[in-house]
């Protein structure tokens, strides 16, 4: 008889036709070996320093850490240099042309073989308490990695005797001693009885872990490994008995994904194989911004050193050459696009989302093709005068921005003539001095705050589309590339299908819907972010909103400010906890170069405000040179509490005057940050 | 193995409860909600004889109550059963179970035991299961659930649910580690759905599985409750990239999801299955049984910083679910 649940299932079934949308994967953990073959685009030309081919990877004997914000495509990169997927490579080029060499001299070619290693936040977290002390839990640990790495070791060996690639007598050497190393107390025959007996020591910990809330029992075993026992000895062991891995250049490499996952207590252990690593085995290390909790090893007096001991690479600084990000952004959409039957006529994303914004044509949407002139209202702000006869002179009803552009003007003290005639010598392309200053002003400086400007002027939203925007968007987290277009063929399809699939394009609002959204959920996942949650919640909300009262700025003083710089904090203070942890989570990104915080000032460390939460401040998604707020660590503790007023902050910060027109207050507040009169020469 | 066969499942009411007219020890959960001794009144009404209150007081329910909550919290002491008091801490089971006063009461093999799991938190109820299978070696026993009429949705019902409050720590309840076998298996999560979609979500998100399984609550307490549970979990449905993905057992059965989980792991035998039980107590306890009788079964929660005070409103029904452990 069948029970509920079947019943339920039974009726499922039968709703089985869904749409596969081609971004619905971007957690690289989660990928069948296929897919991280399918959607592969290699990082290597836009990372810093160079690293050269992909070969390196398994050569280079100098370990390498590789950090990145969640979803940068780190678990991406470490996957795909992994046996498993390495061989399935492997495999289908052999299936391509029954000539290529075999997957044992593939190996032998690239120079080395890595295997992943991964272990989540939840079981790292139990090797404590139960009155157990510290220095047991960690003997406990050490032995766990220790048989973790052997199981990986032992697993591809296994495959690749399994699939014929080593030679039979490698057993008669290999298995006895490696029966040995283990202190197995019958020796074994066979690399499955290895197996077990590795499974069933695995599960010893784990059982002990079961047991330790509740008892008050010993770890007990035959053997316990200590530190680096069968890390370093059975690759030693299987080249010396391996004749297939016989080479002294042949590396394994360990590929240990997530360390910021690990404690610092297990970071020196996991610090100290990196440093004292042995000829044939070298590291490659994958963890968040900050994640290296500790440089020390385990010997007091030695510490990791940057270069000497290992090469650093920062996924998210790829953004830096945005035009190549652009195509590596392009690239991983097309592999995705045709790996979907729907979309195989539709495999081109810049297509699909348009290549970037058309501002002109939202401006004259937003204004109903001009109909609308509110926003000649801000000339108000001008004394005695004539709104209706300067508007008259400086309107251009085909394009709302280029109204925009001559209200600024006049508002700075230009003459209503004199705006005039730059209008229509720049559209007319007369060249001349007031027409380069005009053009340079619009295309190069206020367009984009201008539109910012005109919607908030309605009491609209500027929307947040096309390629170009989302590339800014994802901040050099490819992940968020990928969710930024997972959300907007999601919404698209089940809203505009028919525009989707047969013209194979998104509409600028649906794209919008989708960046708003995932600001919003990214911002939420703020506070659940551990011991720092509520605290830079606030402070990403009170950033975001110090931003956008420089958007609203009728003036213009600052266009797109999302920048800060940070006055010296001290080093193990509250405020810089929270930088790095904001750092850590990518909420705040460091700039890879040092930057100048003010024209003239002093080169600093500069910070952007992660421009995926930009739709919910309404503000900015790319990142120009302007002013730069400097934070104090004072700013910063302020701005961690849901109190701090950024209007506060900007009258005292600001030399030039901002101001916000009154009638354009979305939330019904006015305020001016300065009383005195505009000083209309201040600008030019 | 627990054979599917054997369980029992009465609902209390003024005319019927359990089997069982007599326990050895009865332990239950301080608290100020009004299902916090629902059952203490219906022993009382059926004459049923407790020979042990096991009071488990938690510190943090505790600290910060008003006068009329204090009453309510202390309202153990007027059912006139004999009672000890276990000062306890929510964040920390394991050494609540490890202290003198737990082993002091020397629960074991030939008592009968009851729990009352309506106002314990999930990783209290699954750790003290543990505890009375392996250190009491209990062989069989009675749990008591109170359904709540409702929950409590201070800003609304969809999206604004939090049982929890501050960061969050997703974490092996203790005793329930699984057996991941250096991680090689395929890891394959279990959500139990609740209605609090940030903590599902985050915990997906954290444990990156290979394949994630939500479980909605189905027939519900109340018919809206499925579909609140599906509103708010909303962004991890998006995330879940089959349809196929999302399942429904009976809420109130926890045979029911035992048997789910049976079948589930009879299709994956080699896979590493973690539950996250956020969804229903009498689907935690399923789950809760299936990973006592699978030690390869991991058993994952969010632990906060702090828990609502009052996340359920008044008492529903009230049910004796008659349990082997052995």
């Amino acid at each position: 008889m069948k029970g509920f649940s079947e019943d339920i299932e039974e009726a499922q079934s039968h709703d089985s036709e869904r749409f596969e949308n081609p971004f619905s994967e971007y957690n690289a953990k989660r990928m069948s070996i296929g897919q991280i073959i399918d959607y592969w685009c290699s990082p290597f030309s836009i990372l810093k320093p160079k690293i050269g081919d992909e070969k390196r990877i398994f050569k280079e004997k100098q370990p390498m850490l590789f950090m990145g914000g969640r979803g940068s495509g780190k678990t991406m990169f470490l996957r795909y240099f992994s046996y498993e997927v390495q061989r399935d490579m492997m495999l289908r080029k052999m299936t391509n042309n029954p000539s290529e060499k075999s997957i044992i001299d593939q190996f032998k070619e690239n120079g080395g073989l890595g295997l992943y290693l991964t272990m989540d936040s939840p079981s790292l977290e139990t090797y404590k308490g139960c009155d157990i002390p510290d220095a047991q839990w960690n003997h406990i640990f050490i032995h766990d990695f220790e048989l973790h790495v052997c199981k990986l070791y032992l697993d591809m060996i296994s495959d690749l005797f399994s699939r014929g690639q080593l030679n039979k007598k490698f057993e008669l050497k290999f298995i006895p001693r490696f029966s040995r190393m283990l202190g197995m107390k019958k020796e074994a025959s066979t690399l499955e009885e290895i197996k077990a007996h590795i499974d069933e020591e695995l599960d010893s910990v784990s059982n002990y872990r079961g047991r330790a809330p509740f008892s008050n029992e010993k770890f007990n075993r035959d053997r316990i490994f200590e530190a680096q026992y069968l890390t370093y000895g059975i690759p030693e062991l299987i080249k010396s008995t391996i004749d297939e891995f016989r080479s002294d250049d042949f590396n394994f490499v360990l590929l240990i994904d997530e360390y910021e996952n690990y404690s610092e207590e297990k970071q020196k252990y996991i610090n100290t194989l990196i440093k004292f690593h042995r000829q044939g085995i070298s590291f490659r290390v994958g963890m968040r911004l900050e994640g290296l909790h500790t440089r020390a090893t385990i010997n007091s007096s030695e510490f990791l050193k940057e270069n000497r001991d290992y090469t650093s690479y920062v996924f998210d600084d790829i953004i830096d050459n945005q035009r190549e990000y652009q195509r590596l952004l392009s690239k991983i959409a097309r592999n995705r696009l045709r790996s979907v039957p729907l979309f195989k006529n539709h495999s081109d994303i810049v297509d699909i989302l348009g290549k970037e914004e058309n501002l002109e044509e939202e401006a004259l949407e937003l204004t109903k093709n001009g109909k609308e002139t509110r926003h000649f209202s801000l000339l108000k702000v001008v004394p005695n005068i004539d709104v209706k006869g300067t508007q008259k002179v400086i309107e251009n009803s085909k394009n709302p921005l280029l109204e925009m552009m001559n209200i600024l003007w006049i508002i700075r003290g230009r003459n209503k003539e004199i705006v005039k005639k730059a209008m229509n010598d720049y559209l007319t392309k007369r060249k001349n001095d007031l027409s380069n200053k005009y053009k340079s002003d619009f295309i190069n400086k206020y367009k984009l705050s201008l539109m910012f400007l005109l919607a908030s002027q309605y009491r609209k939203r500027k929307r947040y589309y096309s390629f170009n925007t989302f590339s800014y968007l994802s901040s050099g987290i490819i992940g968020h590339f990928i969710e930024l277009c997972r959300r907007s063929f999601e919404i698209a399809y089940y809203e505009s299908r028919e525009h989707l699939i047969i013209d194979g394009k998104i509409n600028s609002s649906l794209q919008d819907r989708a960046a708003r959204e995932m600001a919003r959920t990214e911002i939420d996942m703020i506070i659940p972010i551990k011991d720092y949650g509520d605290r830079l919640n606030n402070f990403t909300k009170n950033l975001g909103h110090l931003f956008r009262l420089y958007h609203e700025d009728y003036l213009l003083s600052y266009p797109e400010t999302n920048q800060f710089s940070i006055e010296s904090i001290p080093p193990a203070s509250s405020s810089k906890n929270i930088i790095e942890k904001a750092i850590e989570w990518s909420i705040i990104q460091k700039k890879s170069r040092l930057q100048q915080s003010s024209i003239g000032g002093k080169r600093d460390e500069v910070y952007t405000l992660s421009r995926i939460y930009s739709p919910n401040f309404d503000i900015t998604y790319r990142t120009r040179g302007g002013i730069i707020e400097r934070l104090t660590a004072a700013d910063i503790e302020g701005m961690c509490k849901p109190t701090w007023k950024p209007e506060t902050r900007l009258k005292k910060s600001r030399e030039k005057s901002m101001r916000k027109h009154p009638e354009s207050t979305r939330r019904g507040k006015h305020y001016d940050y300065v009383k005195d009169t505009v000083n209309l020469d201040h600008f030019f | 193995m627990i054979q599917q066969q054997i369980f029992h499942m009465t609902e209390i009411n003024k005319t019927q409860f359990c089997e069982e007219r007599e326990f050895d020890f009865l332990m239950i959960a301080a608290g100020s909600d009004r299902r916090a001794y629902e059952i203490l009144r219906k022993c009382k009404q059926h004459e049923i004889s407790i020979k042990k209150l096991i009071v488990f007081d938690f510190n943090e329910r505790r600290k910060g109550l008003e006068k009329k909550a204090i009453k309510e919290y202390k309202e153990f002491e007027s059912f006139g059963y004999d009672f000890s008091l276990i000062d306890c801490s929510i964040m920390d089971p394991a050494s609540c179970l490890r202290s003198q006063e737990i082993s002091a009461l020397g629960i074991s093999s030939t008592n009968t035991v009851a729990l009352d799991i309506s106002c314990f938190t999930k990783p209290y109820f699954f750790s003290i299961l543990k505890y009375l299978k392996e250190k009491a070696e209990i062989g069989k026993m009675n749990i008591f659930y109170t359904e709540p009429i409702s929950y409590v949705f201070s800003k609304g019902i969809y999206t604004h649910y939090h049982s929890t409050k501050g960061f969050l720590h997703y974490m092996e309840i203790p005793g329930y580690p699984g057996l991941s076998r250096g991680g090689t298996r395929k890891k394959i999560l279990l959500i139990l759905l609740g209605f609090d979609g940030e903590l599902s979500a985050g915990l997906d998100e954290d444990i990156s599985p290979n394949e994630t399984i939500a479980i909605n609550g189905f027939p519900a307490y109340s018919p809206i409750f499925k579909d609140i549970s599906l509103m708010n979990n909303e962004q991890l449905l998006l995330n879940i990239p089959r349809h196929q993905n999302l399942k429904y057992v009976p809420a109130n059965n926890p045979f029911e999801m035992f048997n789910f989980l049976e079948a589930f792991k009879n299709n994956y035998p080699e896979s590493f299955l973690n539950i996250a039980p956020l969804g229903p107590k009498p689907m935690a306890l399923g789950a809760c049984l299936y990973a006592l009788s699978d030690a390869s079964t991991r058993i994952l929660y969010p632990f906060p910083q702090k828990y609502e005070n009052k996340i359920s409103d008044r008492c529903a029904n009230s049910w004796s679910y008659s349990i082997p452990l052995k």
